[in-house]
């Protein structure tokens, strides 16, 4: 049922080579905002997991599987625990491997990247991150490499200096404090201490000739209901996962990796598994000379 | 008990007023102190003797060159001092050996050795000292209340943004090879024409030294605690003086504190193309059971309309109640011979950590706080 879509609209998806996503190891909650961002695309639809050429799976040797089955694979945010199990991603030839991660996706950050990557800001100067959430789960090293994705991606370059913090009697807490070679500097911190309810994201960006602010505290309305008033959200919907099912769907058709691929994913998780280097060290860790790892001092 | 139910009122001197006037100007927004006299030692230069003489006449009290003389002809009991930056201390050091409470601009000093003259000399002495600060802006008091209440639980990790969307000169990379690198104190008394010449002085300081009081006086303020470890980065990132003059306009410091407490600090002066204000200026802290997230500069009004000039700032802060709050608490510790908002042990520890920070943006290394 699609009563979103015009008749027109729905003539013309049905004319083009549809991409039948199953969605296998998904939630029910998720289905439905992986649905509505289907439901926004002309060549995306959601089938049952037998009929799929394309499936959404958790897991390294899921998505390992699916993509030998012939399967282009989106893999859940969270599915790899380190730089190995990046490494561990088969992408046979053809195939599309992607995370299903919406960090670079959210229009927010969309704006963020258009802005910077059209020189606007200059030389970039300080990037910061406050990610915010409920649940008290120790931060890991996943949820980090989400962030650093983004630095990495902002700043198009791997971090020089790594200083790192962990708090909380769980790891409930991280602190990412990162030099980038010239002037680059980024302070990140993760939290899952808030208690249930909303989440919380800002991420401002200055360069040497402006700066970008992409702040929930900007966007909230107040809902007035005896007391002190309530903020309330300005959503940004399903947007992120449509701008991600787009690049997808994309990257299927003109027979390219997706964007971000692997590679990039493999990256942050190597710069995460460096910050909880730091942390143990009590110490900063500098980019080697291979500029693909770091060491202390 | 309110200080107004005491009625003493306090002559106050101004020793050396020779950046913008705000310390002074706010002194006496508090009706139990008076400016008297304005004073300087007799050996400064013509520039600094012009901007004193300027400061009295506006006033309509007298300019006296020579402060000692000063302090015993007109009966004072406070000394307000906002010279440069390296004559802070030995200026408070000399008011409080004369028995005078000492109101000092910022930074404290350049120097940690000068910061620790200043508290043996207001402990030998038994005088008040107070750091201007802005502990007391709404928000800030906000803050506090909502942390004193326990809304958020034990506070563990507290954030500031402190930039100010100002230029500073000519933008880095602008200084042709062939001139001269720009002299920091003559960049300083030229910015005196748009106020922002908050680092004069004959040494250049960054803007850590420059404002970081400010945002690390909050996390004081706010944490109770004092900063063990500091990591930090630092960069001359827009302005060709402080390229020249090798001190930074960018930096970020990691604090780790007493009890386990985290802070972080974003400062610059990003230039007035940043943000159509002052500056992105924000509070954010973590505690075990939620999460608080502050903007400076509120209450404000916006403001628009045709032909707006381009330098007034479109969203204005108001109720403002720091300079009465600030003199508040400084005449109510005199009144109780302790206390007070930001006193020198405390402003000391702040200049220990801005040095910290500036070391550690060096060396690239994590510091101890001295």
């Amino acid at each position: 049922m699609r009563s979103r879509t015009s008749g027109r609209e729905w003539q013309d998806k049905t004319a083009r080579n549809m991409l039948k996503l199953g969605l296998i190891d998904s939630d029910p909650a998720a289905d439905l905002d992986w649905q509505a961002a289907a439901d926004r695309l002309a060549d995306v639809t959601i089938v049952d997991a037998d009929a799929a050429d394309a499936v959404l799976v958790a897991g390294v040797d899921a998505a390992n599987q699916a993509a030998a089955a012939g399967h282009h694979v989106l893999l859940l945010p969270g599915s790899l625990c380190n730089a190995d199990d990046a490494a561990r991603l088969a992408a046979p030839d053809g195939i599309v491997v992607m995370l299903a991660a919406t960090g670079r996706f959210r229009p927010s950050i969309q704006e963020v990247q258009a802005v910077n990557s059209a020189g606007a800001l200059g030389p970039l100067g300080l990037l910061r991150i406050h990610r915010w959430m409920p649940a008290g789960a120790p931060v890991s090293i996943a949820c980090l490499a989400e962030q650093l994705d983004l630095a990495n991606w902002l700043f198009d370059t791997l971090p020089s200096e790594i200083y790192a913090v962990r708090r909380g009697e769980s790891g409930s807490y991280a602190h990412l404090h990162l030099g980038f070679p010239g002037d680059g500097m980024a302070l990140i911190d993760v939290a899952t201490t808030l208690p249930a309810g909303d989440d919380y994201y800002s991420l401002s960006l200055i360069g040497g000739d402006g700066s970008v602010y992409a702040d929930d505290h900007h966007n909230m309305h107040l809902l007035y209901a005896g007391g002190q008033p309530e903020a309330v959200r300005g959503g940004e919907g399903v947007t992120g996962l449509v701008n991600l099912l787009g690049e997808f769907t994309t990257a299927i058709s003109e027979g390219r990796p997706a964007d971000p691929g692997t590679i990039a994913t493999a990256a942050a998780l190597r710069v995460a598994e460096a910050a909880e280097r730091s942390i143990e060290a009590g110490a900063p860790l500098r980019l080697d000379a291979t500029g693909d790892g770091y060491e202390l001092g | 008990m309110s200080s107004a139910e005491n009625s003493t009122v306090f002559r106050c001197a101004v020793v050396s007023v020779v950046k913008h006037a705000y310390v002074p100007n706010g002194v006496v927004k508090h009706p139990r102190f008076d400016l008297v006299v304005v004073c300087d030692d007799t050996d400064q230069p013509d520039w600094v003797h012009e901007r004193n003489q300027l400061y009295a006449d506006e006033h309509g009290i007298p300019y006296v060159r020579g402060i000692e003389q000063a302090i015993a002809e007109h009966d004072v009991q406070v000394a307000v001092i906002s010279s440069e930056a390296e004559r802070h201390c030995d200026l408070a050091v000399r008011c409080a050996a004369i028995g005078l409470h000492v109101v000092q601009d910022k930074p404290m000093s350049n120097r940690v050795s000068e910061c620790d003259r200043v508290v043996a000399a207001v402990a030998e002495h038994d005088v008040r000292f107070m750091m201007w600060n802005r502990n007391f802006l709404p928000a800030v008091v906000e803050a506090k209340r909502v942390l004193d209440e326990g809304r958020i639980g034990r506070p563990y990790a507290f954030h500031v943004d402190f930039y100010f969307a100002k230029d500073s000169g000519p933008p880095k990379g602008s200084r042709d090879p062939d001139e001269p690198p720009i002299d920091w104190l003559e960049r300083q008394i030229e910015a005196h024409a748009d106020g922002s010449d908050g680092g004069v002085g004959v040494e250049a300081m960054g803007e850590l030294k420059i404002e970081g009081i400010y945002p690390l006086a909050y996390i004081q303020h706010l944490a109770g605690c004092r900063v063990e470890r500091v990591y930090a980065r630092t960069a001359s990132h827009f302005h060709q003086a402080n390229a020249d003059n090798d001190v930074e306009d960018l930096a970020t410091v990691t604090l780790e504190m007493e009890n386990g407490l985290i802070g972080t600090l974003c400062i610059g002066r990003i230039g007035a193309a940043s943000h159509p204000d002052i500056g992105e200026i924000k509070l954010h802290v973590l505690g075990e059971t939620g999460g608080l997230v502050i903007s400076e500069a509120r209450p404000e009004v916006s403001v628009y309309y045709r032909n707006q000039p381009p330098q007034e700032f479109r969203h204005r802060r108001m109720a403002i109640d720091l300079d009465y709050q600030l003199m508040e608490n400084f005449a109510g510790a005199i009144d109780s011979g302790r206390g007070g908002i930001l006193d020198a042990a405390t402003s000391r520890d702040i200049a220990a950590t801005v040095q910290a920070a500036v070391d550690s943006g060096k060396s690239g290394k994590v510091e101890e706080v001295a």
